[in-house]
């Protein structure tokens, strides 16, 4: 059998190297961690990487924040250039769609818009504020966003946030094909910021926490120190 | 309309083939493009070879091509779609009603053997459907065949098709592969192929098969179709 997996740069300097040169094409990963530990920093850098390549990408918003808050911040990173906006990558506020509609409406206007943009990336940009609108329904839901995500042909990223003492969403981490953690660690008066992968189908991935800095130059950074 | 330049520049390439009585045509696209690059083929057959054509839906569920041809306008009413993969995906969709469903992709070398098969439609209707005879055959993905068989099992029903098609002057087959990843699986239909076409990442290029060896794909975006999209 000829089974060879095709890979996508995470476009996090350091992170494929420890998972066997990028993510895998097609899949659906969760980055899980509590505010501040810079997932939607991740998410960004994830997308600019594919559109620096060509690729098409979508990061569609939920609830967290409007998406000119958000594009306003994340501007000031320098690997954000404005000219791929509206272009290969194209943002979609479905915050609305998630308060009025139910699952089935929201995976079906999921997949018009998925269809009709045709993108090698997405992000859900956070996952986890769906949960409070369809609390019944919530893990059928992530079983089948999951399932038609990986069929459309793409690597999407989920950002999830974390209770406080929790290390990631459960009831997403059992439909995901990777999961990598962001999270922080007080050593003496110091907070350090860490990034461990928990799990990645099919890869061969470093395990164990690892240092990250957050620069303005490329968002997330692994560095070669291993905690 | 979509890839409005790349539809033109494969109708074309099609019609040529049609009037030289070629009718073998081996695409090389990036994998991560292969859905574009499908859609763009399906297109492009249904309005140039006919309406009547067979999709092979082995990688995914076949709905999903049929959502995107409906979302791009494109006429697939008389298509047959062949599903080996629904059956064990884990998906329950609305049935179209020319569809279909194979048990497992383990059934697929059978209908290559055959060349035909027992259509069974959601409405209980049966029909012989002669691949052969369809004004195309087209497969997603061609590469997803060797997961299922060995790599000399798949060649060999693949040959075996390909050829069946070289003997029937009214048959068509397009086949889209990444000649990156599967370069040993791309060289052997390019082998028995008429025509080369390299979509890169989607945009189109036709490539002589005698300078294919040297030919490296082009590196640039298809279209800048899009916008900021508020709901």
């Amino acid at each position: 059998m000829n089974d060879a997996i095709i890979r996508r740069s995470s476009g996090t300097p350091g992170l494929d190297e420890m998972i066997s040169g990028g993510f895998p094409f097609p899949s659906v990963l969760l980055v899980a961690g509590s505010a501040g530990t810079g997932k939607t920093t991740f998410a960004q850098k994830f997308l600019f990487e594919g559109a620096k390549n060509g690729e098409q990408c979508i990061f569609f918003t939920t609830l967290s924040e409007p998406t000119q808050w958000m594009l306003r911040f994340s501007s000031q990173f320098e690997f954000v250039d404005p000219e791929y906006f509206g272009r290969e990558i194209i943002y979609i506020d479905i915050g609305h769609d998630i308060r009025e509609s139910g699952p089935h409406e929201i995976l079906d206007i999921l997949d018009e818009k998925i269809a009709a943009i045709m993108p090698q990336r997405i992000v859900i940009d956070p996952i986890t504020v769906v949960c409070d609108f369809i609390e019944n329904n919530y893990r059928t839901f992530l079983f089948d966003l999951v399932t038609r995500l990986k069929n459309w042909d793409c690597v999407t990223v989920l950002t999830g946030e974390v209770a406080p003492g929790q290390l990631y969403p459960p009831e997403i981490a059992h439909a995901v094909d990777g999961i990598i953690l962001l999270m922080y660690s007080h050593e003496g008066d110091e907070r350090r910021k860490y990034i461990e992968v928990l799990k990645m189908r099919g890869t061969n991935h470093v395990t164990g926490k690892q240092s990250i800095d957050i620069t303005t130059e490329e968002g997330i950074v692994v560095l070669k120190s291993k905690f | 309309m979509v890839y409005e330049t790349e539809v033109i520049a494969m109708r074309d390439v099609i019609s040529q083939m049609m009037k030289t009585s070629q009718n073998r045509l081996l695409v090389n696209t990036d994998r991560v493009y292969l859905a574009k690059t499908n859609l763009i083929t399906l297109k492009s057959l249904l309005e140039e070879r006919g309406p009547r054509g067979i999709f092979l839906s082995i990688n995914r569920p076949y709905h999903y091509m049929a959502h995107l041809l409906r979302i791009h306008k494109v006429d697939y009413e008389e298509m047959l779609f062949i599903d080996a993969v629904s059956k064990i995906s884990g998906e329950r969709k609305m049935e179209w009603k020319q569809t279909t469903f194979l048990d497992s992709p383990f059934q697929i070398p059978k209908i290559f053997e055959d060349l035909q098969l027992i259509g069974k439609t959601p409405d209980g209707s049966t029909s012989i459907i002669k691949i052969i005879e369809s004004d195309f055959v087209v497969i997603d993905d061609i590469s997803a065949i060797f997961h299922y068989n060995e790599l000399g099992t798949g060649k060999r029903f693949l040959k075996e098709f390909l050829d069946a098609v070289a003997s029937n002057p009214k048959s068509f087959t397009a086949f889209a592969i990444d000649r990156e990843t599967q370069r040993d699986v791309y060289e052997f239909l390019a082998d028995s192929s008429d025509r080369l076409v390299d979509m890169g990442n989607a945009a189109f290029m036709e490539v002589p098969k005698e300078l294919e060896e040297e030919h490296a794909p082009m590196a640039r975006p298809s279209d800048g179709e899009g916008g900021m999209i508020h709901e």
